[in-house]
C-alpha cells in the first residue's frame, strides 16, 4: 500500500491527523476495488491469449532506415509532400535531359579522347604544365587542348564573348580571363579566321583553350573539335577544328 | 520459463516482451483491480470497457518502457490518467448520455433495506469523492487506490509535489468532514 510517512512526519499533529485520515480513506476507498480482475474486452483477451507479437529479430538496417524514412514521409504534410515530389521530378528531368544530351553527342560525333601532347619539335607552344592556371603567364600561353570539359558549359554566346581577340589575348591576369578568352574564342576566331580551335568551339570553351595560337597545329585544331563537338551546333557544321573557317566559330558563338 | 509464483514486475516486463502471454495476463491480474477502482472513483460510466483500453495500450507500449516494479504501476496509471482525461473530454463535447437508473430515480423511495445496502456498496464512496474538487479526488485516488508516491503523482497529474500535498491535506481533510456529516446524519 502507499507509504503514509513519505510526507508525513511523525512529528507534525496536522501530518499526524492526515496519516489517520489517509488510513481512514484507504479502509472507505478500499470499496471501489474489486478482488478480482474485471471481464476483458475481445482485444485485450486476444492479447492475453497470444501475447505480444515479437519483433522479428533479423530486421535489416536497411528495412528498418526504409520503414523509418517511410514513416516519416508518412507524417509529412501535404504541401511538404508536393514539394518533394517536385523536386525529384525536377532532378529526374535534369537528369534525362543530360543522358539524352550527353547520348545525342555520342552518336553524332564520338568524343575524342583527350590525350596530353606532348611538346614535340612540330608544336613549339608551351603545355599547360608550364602555364600558371592562374593566368599569370603572359603572352599567348593558355589551358593547353588537353583540359576539353574545363569550360565545355561556359556559354559562348555570352556579353563576354567577343571582347578579346584570340591570338591577341594578353594572357589575363587571371583564371577568368583565360576562360572568357576562350570563351571568346568561338566569336574572336570568326574575326580572325584563324584561329583553329575557338572557330569550332560552339561554346567556345574549348576553343579558348587553343586561342592564343592562331593559326597553329592539329594539337589545337583537336581541341577545337573537342569544343564544337560539346557545343553541338559548331559539331555539326563538319569543319569543327580542321577548318579555319570564322563560320564555325560563329555558330560557335551563337552557340 | 514461468518465474516463481510471485514475479516481480520487471521480470512480468521482460517476459512480455518477448511474447510470453502469461506475462500480460499476469500483470492485468494484478493492476487490472486498482485500474478499475480508479476510473470507478473517478465516476466513469463504462470503467471496466476503459480498464481494458488502458491495458490495451499499456500493453502496446511496454516495449517501450523502461523502470523498476513501482515505475510499473506508475506506468499504468498515467495511460489511466490519460485515458480519463480524454474520454471526460470527449463526454464534455458530446454532453453526458445517462441511462435510466431506478435507484438515482428520486421520484421512486428507495426502502430501508436498500438504503443500508448502499452504505456499503461503492455508490457511498463515490457519493463522497463526488464532493471534493476534481483535483482533490485525483490526488486521493492516486494515492490511496493506486498506491503512488507524491513524486509519481505529481508525475501523473502534471503537478509540483508541493501542489500535491496541499490537494491531499485538503482532500483528506474534506473527506473526514463529509463522513462526520454522514455519521451524525
Amino acid at each position: 500500500m502507499s507509504r503514509p510517512d513519505d510526507d508525513l512526519s511523525v512529528g507534525d499533529p496536522r501530518r499526524q491527523h492526515d496519516a489517520a485520515a489517509l488510513a481512514t480513506a484507504r479502509s472507505v476507498l478500499r470499496e471501489l476495488v474489486p478482488t478480482t480482475p474485471p471481464r476483458a474486452s475481445e482485444r485485450l483477451d486476444q492479447m492475453l491469449r497470444e501475447g505480444l507479437p515479437t519483433p522479428p529479430a533479423d530486421t535489416s538496417r536497411l528495412g528498418a532506415w526504409s520503414a523509418r524514412m517511410l514513416s516519416r514521409l508518412a507524417g509529412l504534410g501535404v504541401a511538404a509532400k508536393l514539394l518533394l515530389a517536385a523536386g525529384v521530378a525536377a532532378a529526374g528531368v535534369g537528369s534525362a535531359a543530360t543522358a539524352v544530351e550527353l547520348s545525342h553527342d555520342q552518336h553524332t560525333k564520338p568524343r575524342p579522347v583527350p590525350t596530353t601532347p606532348a611538346p614535340t619539335p612540330t608544336s613549339p607552344r608551351p603545355s599547360a604544365s608550364t602555364v600558371d592556371r592562374s593566368g599569370s603567364s603572359t603572352g599567348t600561353t593558355s589551358r593547353s587542348s588537353t583540359e576539353p570539359g574545363d569550360d565545355s558549359n561556359r556559354d559562348a554566346s555570352s556579353p563576354r564573348s567577343g571582347d578579346h581577340t584570340s591570338g591577341s589575348h594578353d594572357g589575363g591576369t587571371s583564371r577568368d580571363d583565360g576562360t572568357s578568352s576562350s570563351g571568346d574564342d568561338g566569336g574572336s576566331t570568326s574575326t580572325s579566321g584563324s584561329d583553329d580551335g575557338g572557330s569550332t568551339s560552339t561554346s567556345g570553351s574549348d576553343g579558348g583553350s587553343s586561342t592564343s595560337g592562331s593559326g597553329d597545329g592539329g594539337s589545337t585544331s583537336t581541341s577545337g573539335s573537342d569544343g564544337g563537338s560539346s557545343g553541338g551546333d559548331g559539331g555539326g557544321s563538319g569543319s569543327d577544328g580542321e577548318s579555319l573557317s570564322g563560320g564555325d566559330g560563329s555558330s560557335g558563338g551563337d552557340g | 520459463m514461468r518465474p516463481g509464483a510471485d514475479p516481480r514486475d520487471s521480470d512480468l516486463v521482460a517476459a512480455a516482451r518477448v511474447g510470453h502471454a502469461w506475462a500480460l495476463t499476469e500483470i492485468w491480474q494484478r493492476h487490472s483491480p486498482a485500474v478499475l477502482g480508479y476510473l470507478r472513483g473517478r465516476g466513469v460510466p463504462d470503467a471496466e470497457d476503459m480498464t481494458s483500453d488502458v491495458f490495451v495500450s499499456v500493453f502496446e507500449r511496454i516495449a517501450k518502457f523502461h523502470g523498476d516494479d513501482s515505475d510499473l504501476r506508475a506506468f499504468v496509471f498515467t495511460i489511466a490518467h490519460h485515458r480519463l482525461v480524454d474520454d471526460v473530454r470527449r463526454r464534455t463535447r458530446r454532453g453526458p448520455a445517462v441511462a435510466y437508473d431506478a435507484d438515482a430515480d428520486a421520484r421512486t423511495h428507495p426502502s430501508a433495506e436498500t438504503e443500508a445496502l448502499d452504505r456499503l456498496t461503492d455508490r457511498r464512496v463515490r457519493e463522497l469523492l463526488e464532493e471534493l474538487s476534481p483535483d482533490q479526488r485525483e490526488v486521493l485516488l492516486l494515492r490511496v487506490i493506486a498506491d503512488l508516491s507524491l513524486e509519481q503523482t505529481a508525475d501523473v497529474v502534471g503537478k509540483r509535489v508541493g501542489a500535491v500535498k496541499a490537494l491531499q491535506h485538503r482532500a483528506l481533510a474534506a473527506l473526514r468532514r463529509l463522513m462526520e456529516q454522514a455519521v451524525s446524519l
